[in-house]
């Protein structure tokens, strides 16, 4: 019987269920845009921190200092004080030398190819595949980039680390300049004289060598008059998980105690790792690189509260407009609910019926606002970050309950009404 | 799942008490004042509100952001996790009108059992939290049978809720035998009457219906988490091997290739038992052998959890690779010899391990 009369109930007077479903749709939709964009970088950072494999960049100390103008670095030590190549052993010296998957060391320098004198290149010297000895020499490590970047792919074969002028070159500048496998391209840096590299592959995978030329690390140390510099070294590391304590020690390092350092030590977090390089390698500043905890994060980070705001300024305005429209259809059935009232049903029982109402017209609005927001929230993410926005589905239940909550909180208001429908009165047509 | 089972687990009690005081004093409804109300229904109701606040301090000792998330941007695990502190908390406010409504009907006398159990049960638990503080702060001395029964009690806390659930389960149980001499429907008077008893029945029903779905809706998740979820990993078994008449243990390098943890046992010279595990580290026969036990963590074990092994004492992550060479967390590096596709370990190096095991 109740479901007879819900039904009844929904379908009649169509219009003003209509526009009731389209204001909680707008707001769903608002909703829907904002968690999918939020969630999806909420997501991609938790499962960041929660790898298992962490990328770690070691830099000299210098590019610590942090002197931007106008969104230029004007930091006067860049580019001039070098890691020592002799200090990589080190890396394998710390108390979790053995979670250490593997390293690599750069040094870069801008060179022109001749017969395309116009741009410079960059030409990046590093280890491809080599074997490095431990701090006393009793154990020996195979380590390179071919180990921290197991996505590569090459066309052709990986650079012998003993040629030193074996090369491998990004795909957007092989194509651009059309080289191929085997051929042979000189290249001339700042000061000094050409040197002629043979090109052994194509990288492609990776889009910050998308337009470099990769050679073994001598090569570049000789024509750039730097003997044993490394301007970086990425780490490829074994950690755990990020937890409470390793968020404490990150955000707040004095504010651990004794025994909370010691854990905090003795876990491999990707912290204590990197605290660890730090203190092994001399001159040296160390940090995960966290992509996307960096980058996108730390925009939604900034605009979450903005967000909040949002959600609940746009909850209020569209909670009113459906309590005016259950008022206005409450007003108008009075006659019903007396007659409903005289024959025997409780307040709570008419109240059901509208409540029941309420939650299917919350249901229909969020979906349709769920499905919206999907749409809009590609084309911002693609806007804002040039990424798509996988669709969580933790999103579907957020905007439902959103979209019913603003449903029921508009419906509550009305119902008092209700109580205050006296049979007699109504009957009469005295309301 | 765990907020979920910590947070029914500290505050069912008040839900049962409030329950149970609104089944006492039907008429004085919520909050009674103090000068017109029946003086203990007022005294019952401060009870409850201080059961609440003594439970919130205690959920709050241990509670913190980063149990939902370890990212402060909005993502599913934080929803999921502050979506089931919601649930928790609905669950158990409806205990409060189903439980009062069983009662009421059942009668005094289970009112009176029910009070017995559930205020036996808060008064050991908070006497045993007031005696953990008294010794913390010095304030008593502490005496083998203090300190034993604070143990006992913590240990026992997560049966509590079983209890309460056990008792909700009997009083529902109760009034499902005895619903007919309850309801008093069996008089078949047409009209007015036998349509109200009718009416009483079908609501009846739904309170039923209500309180078995509050005690699978809170039970179920607290089984899956207590024998299921929250139990810690275990070591998978040893296989124990013998050694030859020269003394020398064998493997057979197939039995070990496929890349698994495989753990064996043995007795040592000074009659220890000693666990040693083989893990094929590549993709040809490159095996990591040693013993199951670290420098720093003692003989705990490691065990392989998809593609990583993990130290049992200490959850640090190995570096397969690694294994095999000592420093860090590793386990400690087992001397080995390969002849003719076996693994052989010499007995000497085995004894040499044997000092890392058997402490506990």
């Amino acid at each position: 019987m109740f479901f007879r009369l819900l039904e009844d109930s929904v379908l009649r007077n169509r219009r003003r269920k209509v526009l009731a479903v389209v204001t909680i749709a707008i707001a769903a939709t608002l909703m829907s845009v904002l968690a999918h964009i939020s969630i999806d970088i909420g997501n991609k950072m938790a499962k960041e921190l929660n790898s298992y494999e962490t990328n770690i960049r070691i830099l000299p100390k210098s590019e610590g200092v942090s002197l931007f103008l106008g969104g230029v670095d004007y930091n006067p030590l860049k580019g001039r004080f070098f890691l020592n190549e002799k200090d990589l052993p080190r890396i394998k010296g710390i108390f979790w030398g053995n979670n250490i998957a593997g390293f690599s060391p750069f040094l870069t320098v801008p060179v022109k190819i001749t017969g395309y004198d116009a741009i410079p290149v960059p030409l990046v010297g590093t280890f491809f595949q080599r074997q490095i000895g431990d701090v006393d020499g009793s154990q020996s490590f195979e380590t390179g980039i071919r180990f921290i970047k197991p996505y590569w792919t090459i066309q052709g074969a990986w650079p012998d680390d003993l040629q030193q002028n074996n090369a491998l070159v990004g795909k957007a500048l092989a194509d651009a300049l059309n080289l191929g496998v085997g051929q042979s391209l000189q290249v001339t840096p700042d000061k000094g004289a050409p040197v002629v590299l043979q090109i052994t592959g194509i990288l492609s995978g990776d889009d910050t060598y998308d337009h470099a030329v990769m050679v073994p690390i001598e090569t570049v140390q000789n024509l750039a008059g730097l003997p044993d510099g490394v301007e970086s070294i990425d780490v490829s590391a074994m950690s755990v998980p990020e937890s409470a304590l390793s968020r404490k020690a990150r955000t707040h390092p004095d504010s651990l105690d004794v025994q909370e350092y010691d854990l905090w030590y003795c876990t491999s977090y990707v912290s204590s790792i990197a605290h660890q390089l730090e203190e092994a390698i001399p001159n040296a500043l160390v940090k995960p690189v966290w992509h996307v905890a960096e980058t996108q994060g730390a925009v939604i980070n900034k605009i979450q509260l903005l967000m909040f705001v949002m959600t609940l300024v746009i909850f209020i305005a569209a909670g009113l407009g459906v309590a005016t429209i259950i008022q206005t259809s409450i007003l108008e059935r009075s006659g019903e609910i007396a007659l409903m009232k005289a024959i025997g049903a409780a307040n709570h029982h008419v109240a059901l019926l509208f409540v029941a109402e309420a939650i299917l017209l919350g249901v229909i609005g969020g979906v349709c606002g769920y499905l919206l927001g999907m749409g809009f929230s590609q084309i911002i993410g693609f806007d804002l970050f040039t990424s798509t926005i996988a669709p969580s589905p933790i999103v579907g239940p957020v905007v439902g309950t959103y979209a019913v909550a603003i449903s029921l909180t508009g419906t509550v208001f009305g119902l008092t009404r209700i109580r205050r429908i006296s049979p007699t009165a109504a009957l009469h047509g005295r309301i | 799942m765990l907020i979920f089972v910590n947070t029914l687990r500290e505050f069912s009690a008040v839900a049962f008490t409030a329950g149970i005081v609104f089944a006492l004093f039907p008429s004085q409804g919520f909050l009674v004042r103090p000068c017109t109300g029946k003086a203990t229904a007022f005294l019952a109701q401060c009870l409850v509100i201080v059961l609440f606040l003594a439970s919130f301090y205690k959920f709050s000792l241990h509670f913190s952001y980063a149990q939902f998330s370890s990212v402060s941007i909005l993502n599913t695990d934080m929803i999921i996790n502050s979506a089931s502190l919601f649930v928790a908390a609905a669950l158990l406010i409806a205990v409060v009108p189903v439980l009062a409504h069983l009662l009421t009907m059942l009668g005094k006398r289970m009112i009176r059992l029910s009070l017995f159990i559930v205020l036996a049960m808060i008064f050991i638990r908070w006497s045993a939290e007031v005696t953990l503080g008294l010794l913390e702060l010095n304030l008593w001395d502490a005496s083998a049978a203090r300190v034993s029964f604070v143990a006992k009690i913590g240990h026992l806390f997560p049966l509590m809720i079983y209890i309460e659930m056990a008792l909700f389960a009997f009083l529902l149980l109760a009034f499902f035998c005895k619903r007919r001499a309850l309801l008093q429907n069996e008089s078949v008077e047409i009209g007015i009457n036998r349509r109200k008893s009718e009416y009483s029945t079908l609501i009846e029903k739904r309170w039923m219906k209500s309180a078995l779905l509050i005690i699978v809706a809170i039970v179920v998740p607290l089984l899956y988490q207590d024998l299921y979820a929250g139990r810690a990993p275990k070591l998978s078994p040893a296989v124990a091997v013998a050694s030859g008449e020269d003394g020398v243990i064998r493997i057979r390098m197939d039995d070990v290739k496929n890349g698994e943890l495989h753990r064996f046992s043995a007795i040592s010279k000074s009659g220890k038992q000693v666990r040693f595990f083989v893990i094929n580290r590549g993709k040809s026969k490159d095996f990591g052998v040693a013993f199951d036990a670290c420098a720093l963590c003692a003989d705990k074990g490691y065990i392989k959890k998809s593609r990583h092994v993990i130290c049992l004492a200490c959850g640090s992550l190995i570096f397969i690779p690694s294994i095999g060479r000592s420093g860090g967390c590793n386990p400690i590096p087992l001397k080995y010899e390969v002849m003719d596709d076996m693994i052989l370990i010499k007995p000497e190096d085995l004894d040499a391990g044997a000092k890392y095991f058997g402490f506990f």
